[in-house]
């Protein structure tokens, strides 16, 4: 995923467009070394270190990794769970009817 | 990156699920169950290995074909039967719904038949509804059985149980207005009649049915970054985001 994920930052780099992530791994000085090493440039927050049992997925009910929601420009949930192009399409739809 | 499921541990256990159910079963359930596991799992890393190697297509299909759970079903459905009407028979029929393919349905019927204030009934509305989700097993069917558990149970844990496994079904498969509001309100009651792991699995529900639904305005969220600097997802408003629940496995 981490390719896709990169892919996508470059390309909607200068688009009213921001990938957040929620980290649920238990250790933090693994991630923010995997973060430097794989050049993950996006920001997230990090779920704490009970790991996947972490506040935010769990306040999200969040049961399966990765999980994925495209939120618009007004805060309002528009796809959960897409992969894949069909998250391209989704993203880039809305980005677009911001730019009209 | 792969995919990670908190119910996949859980699921792992319930491959097993008839061997778990056999707890307090007498010793020919366990054998014959042990006896099964131990086949599964050779054949399951034959294929595996098949799989991986330079195994001709013939040799492949071969060892695909062996798959050993339709050896062992009627064997499983001999001991259901041997045992009809006792709780001796609720470990065969456990193991029928997780293992038995089609055979599963009649397994259903015999337990809501004969079974149905069985304490066993909790883990048989969560084996089918995790199956139901992955379309491994009838929705319909599952939900037909959950309904049943959840009317005519005497416990009200089971019958909180089974609402909140019908529930989990209703959400993760494509379901009407009707059985979305419906499962809200059983998931309410859910979190009143269940003990602790089930409330929270229902509050958990109810808060994604309420809040998390395509076209709700997402809930906020604060936290700190991997640099320990505090951050809103409301900071970000104006721009489309994706939200990403990762994890470097």
């Amino acid at each position: 995923m981490y390719p896709h994920e990169r892919s996508l930052v470059a390309q909607l780099k200068d688009k009213p467009f921001a990938l957040i992530g929620v980290n649920s791994d238990k250790d933090l000085a693994k991630v923010r070394k995997i973060k430097a090493e794989k050049s993950l440039t996006w920001r997230s927050f990090w779920n704490g270190p009970q790991g996947m049992l972490g506040p935010i997925s769990t306040a999200w009910n969040v049961e399966g990794w990765p999980t994925v929601y495209v939120i618009d420009h007004q805060g309002v949930i528009r796809h959960k769970n897409v992969r894949g192009d069909k998250l391209d399409e989704a993203i880039e739809s809305l980005i677009e009817i911001l730019d009209k | 990156m792969k995919p990670k499921s908190l119910i996949l541990p859980l699921l792992t256990g319930l491959l097993m699920a008839g061997a778990a159910i056999a707890q307090d079963a007498p010793d020919a359930f366990q054998k014959l169950s042990d006896e099964f596991t131990v086949v599964w799992r050779k054949w399951s890393a034959d294929k595996t290995g098949a799989q991986r190697g330079k195994t001709d297509e013939s040799e492949l299909k071969r060892i695909l074909d062996a798959e050993p759970t339709p050896k062992y079903i009627p064997r499983f459905q001999a001991g259901a039967k041997q045992h009809k009407g006792t709780n001796e028979a609720i470990p065969y029929l456990g193991w029928l719904v997780s293992w038995g393919g089609t055979a599963a349905n009649d397994a259903l019927d015999q337990l809501a038949h004969d079974h149905i204030q069985h304490a066993q009934m909790s883990r048989i509305v969560f084996s089918i509804a995790l199956k139901a989700r992955r379309s491994g097993f009838s929705r319909d069917q599952a939900l037909a059985f959950q309904s049943q558990v959840a009317s005519k149970t005497k416990d009200p844990k089971i019958k909180a149980d089974a609402l909140f496994w019908r529930a989990y079904v209703i959400t993760g498969t494509e379901s009407s207005d009707t059985e979305k509001k419906q499962s809200l309100q059983d998931l309410a009651v859910a979190v009143e009649l269940g003990d602790k792991r089930t409330k929270q699995r229902a509050k958990g529900l109810l808060f994604e049915l309420q809040n998390l639904q395509i076209g709700m305005v997402a809930p906020d969220i604060t936290g700190k970054d991997l640099d320990g600097v505090e951050f809103k997802l409301s900071d970000y408003r104006g721009k489309v985001i994706m939200l990403d629940f990762w994890g470097d496995w």
